[in-house]
């Protein structure tokens, strides 16, 4: 139980980083936002579609959270003495995500004010179950749609963040859990 | 460095890979939340003392040669190769880490800063680099072991002479051992370092069936970081109480010895308890009464960081000092938090050499007890005691150093 608390409300760095912490609660409640988000765009399982919602869950505002806390986390990084301890990958892995993030929201935020209409999510459904088939279809409906621009680069992105997950810290994600248990004893 | 030399420390780096080991390794983000755990960081300000730069010097060479990102895209993560040169940043980053595990309370994963620092250590054996006392220390204590029989008859003279140091001081009935030793079937075995005196005049005001081990309780494999010897040391112990059938071992003031001895030695037909928990326990059940007059002076306590965030032995001392003192005033941050004394993980027993860095990295510690205006700075390890001795003078803090199992003796009502 003590572990779950450990890991996932982080009472240490709150203790030694306020700052930080608060950031690093918004991106990660915001990150976990946004994969139930994009469960949406595979629609194909019903089991993910119990509760209806949008690709954008909360108006594009998780997107600018993650943004600005990627911001954050990037920026810190260019200071010492976090700066000493960094290594590149660390860094790239922000951008990486900052870039991902920025180009998804953008989506949105473009789709409001020009007045795009609805996200055709079907035709991404499509797209994203053919590539799972090995056979990459693009329908002419969504490069026509008017911001396809920002919608390749945050495939693009999205796919080399993807690719690089499995070697990268991030992988903390899933072992964070077992080592605050180890802690626990 | 050769080939060969290299195959042969990756193969001891490849021994310690366990899970555990290996999650450490792969988990840290470099967040920098242990950035101000470590005194020697927090005492002297350079970065290579964080505990995660300590972590990085070992995990670059981990991911050099046991992940396949560090053989194709080194750069991104660092990837060192293992040379001369990191040998010697293994040394500095190892021999200035006290093992206290503080960082670990801080990082948000739970890294084990200690454990991580053991892989170092034994690459530092692999290659004959590591500090040639410790090592001496372990083969000498490791050796004396082997011929017990030679020994005995020295040890035997020497615990006479320290009899009769208990008898003057604490006058004892007529017919009773002072210090009982090689006793079949005694409760308790009491494994001490050099002197047993205060403890023996406890014990027997007690009324305990004890006995006094052969070997002493400190364990420089452990310091040396060799776990072989680690082994041997703390098994002869074992053994020992094994062969007298004791109920307990108790653990002289020694951070380490108990540590090792509580989570060492696996499943054993006793129990392992340090000597404040006898002491607490004692005092509890009215088998000992002290005198609180006797020390009017504030009191401090500083908690030996193996005895008390990684052994936890939080309360019973402070039980002990309500029991000896009406101003006993406690160190902040809280225990869990305490600083180092900036002399474990082997530092103390390296001397004069590095007598320097002990003192600078330990500032904070001489700060933090100088805050509470006490008098009497008292603690429950022999490694922190010589080290808290080096900082009174060196600060001149004006304190008295004790161990606390000598104030419960010297303030024992007969
Ligand atoms: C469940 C337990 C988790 C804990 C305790 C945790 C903790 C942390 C901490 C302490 C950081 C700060 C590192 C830094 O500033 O670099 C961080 C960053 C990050 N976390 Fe998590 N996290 C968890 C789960 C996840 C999950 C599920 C993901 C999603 C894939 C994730 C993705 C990230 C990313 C992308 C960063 C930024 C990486 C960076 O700063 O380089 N985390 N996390
Ligand atoms: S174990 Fe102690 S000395 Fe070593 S890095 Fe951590 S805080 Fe510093
Ligand atoms: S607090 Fe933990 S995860 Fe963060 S840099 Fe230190 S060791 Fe790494």
């Amino acid at each position: 139980m003590w572990a779950l608390h450990d890991t996932f409300l982080l009472p240490t760095v709150r203790r030694h980083n306020p700052i930080f912490w608060v950031f690093l609660m918004l991106f990660h409640i915001s990150f976990l936002l946004l994969i139930t988000g994009h469960l949406e765009l595979i629609g194909d399982f019903r089991i993910f579609q119990i509760a209806q919602h949008e690709v954008f869950l909360g108006k594009g505002f998780v997107g600018l959270i993650l943004s600005i806390s990627l911001l954050f986390f990037l920026f810190r990084r260019f200071v010492s003495p976090n700066r000493d301890l960094s290594v590149p990958e660390d860094y790239y892995l922000l951008i990486l995500l900052f870039l991902t993030v920025f180009f998804g929201s953008q989506m949105d935020w473009a789709r409001r004010w020009y007045d795009y209409g609805n996200l055709p999510i079907v035709e991404y459904r499509e797209y994203l179950s053919s590539l799972l088939y090995l056979k990459p279809h693009l329908s002419s409906d969504l490069t026509s749609s008017g911001h396809s621009f920002m919608l390749v680069l945050h495939v693009f992105f999205a796919n080399l963040f993807l690719m690089f997950f499995p070697f990268s810290q991030v992988m903390h994600s899933f072992l964070s859990l077992p080592m605050n248990k180890l802690r626990r004893g | 460095m050769d080939q060969k030399t290299r195959d042969d420390l990756l193969k001891l780096f490849q021994d310690k890979l366990n899970e555990a080991m290996k999650f450490y390794l792969e988990t840290c983000t470099r967040c920098g939340v242990c950035t101000e755990a470590c005194h020697v960081y927090a005492s002297m300000g350079q970065i290579k003392y964080i505990a995660a730069y300590r972590h990085e010097i070992v995990r670059r060479i981990y991911k050099k040669y046991f992940k396949r990102r560090g053989k194709i895209w080194p750069s991104v993560g660092e990837a060192r190769e293992l040379s001369e040169m990191a040998l010697e940043e293994l040394y500095e980053a190892v021999y200035s880490c006290t093992g206290c595990r503080r960082c670990m309370v801080y990082c948000p994963f739970g890294i084990d800063t200690q454990m991580i620092m053991s892989i170092a250590k034994l690459l530092l054996i692999g290659a004959h680099t590591e500090p040639e006392i410790l090592t001496l220390l372990t083969d000498t204590s490791v050796e004396k072991g082997k011929s017990l029989e030679l020994f005995k008859k020295g040890f035997l003279t020497g615990i006479k002479n320290l009899e009769k140091e208990v008898v003057k001081k604490w006058k004892i009935e007529a017919g009773e051992t002072a210090i009982p030793v090689d006793v079949d079937g005694a409760d308790l075995l009491y494994v001490a370092l050099a002197g047993a005196v205060p403890a023996a005049a406890i014990f027997n005001a007690a009324g305990e069936n004890w006995t006094l081990s052969f070997f002493e309780a400190v364990n420089f494999g452990a310091f040396v970081g060799d776990p072989t010897k680690t082994k041997l040391i703390l098994d002869r112990i074992v053994d020992e109480a094994k062969r007298l059938k004791v109920k307990e071992v108790c653990i002289c003031e020694c951070g380490t010895a108990f540590r090792v001895m509580k989570q060492l030695s696996g499943k054993q037909p006793f129990e392992v308890s340090s000597i404040t928990e006898v002491h607490a326990r004692y005092l509890r059940e009215g088998r000992i009464k002290v005198d609180k007059s006797k020390f009017r002076e504030p009191i401090t306590y500083h908690d030996p960081c193996q005895i008390a965030r990684n052994g936890g032995i939080i309360d019973e001392p402070r039980y002990i000092l309500n029991c000896l003192s009406d101003d006993f005033r406690e160190m902040s941050p809280e225990p869990k938090y305490n600083w180092c004394c900036g002399g474990g993980g082997g530092l103390v027993a390296l001397g004069e050499d590095n007598l320097d860095f002990r003192m600078k990295s330990a500032k904070v510690k001489a700060d933090q007890a100088q805050e509470t205006g006490a008098k009497i700075l008292t603690t429950a390890c022999e490694n922190c005691h010589t080290q808290l001795i080096d900082l009174n003078s060196h600060y001149e803090m004006g304190v008295e150093v004790k161990f606390l199992s000598s104030m419960v003796a010297d303030a024992l009502m007969q």
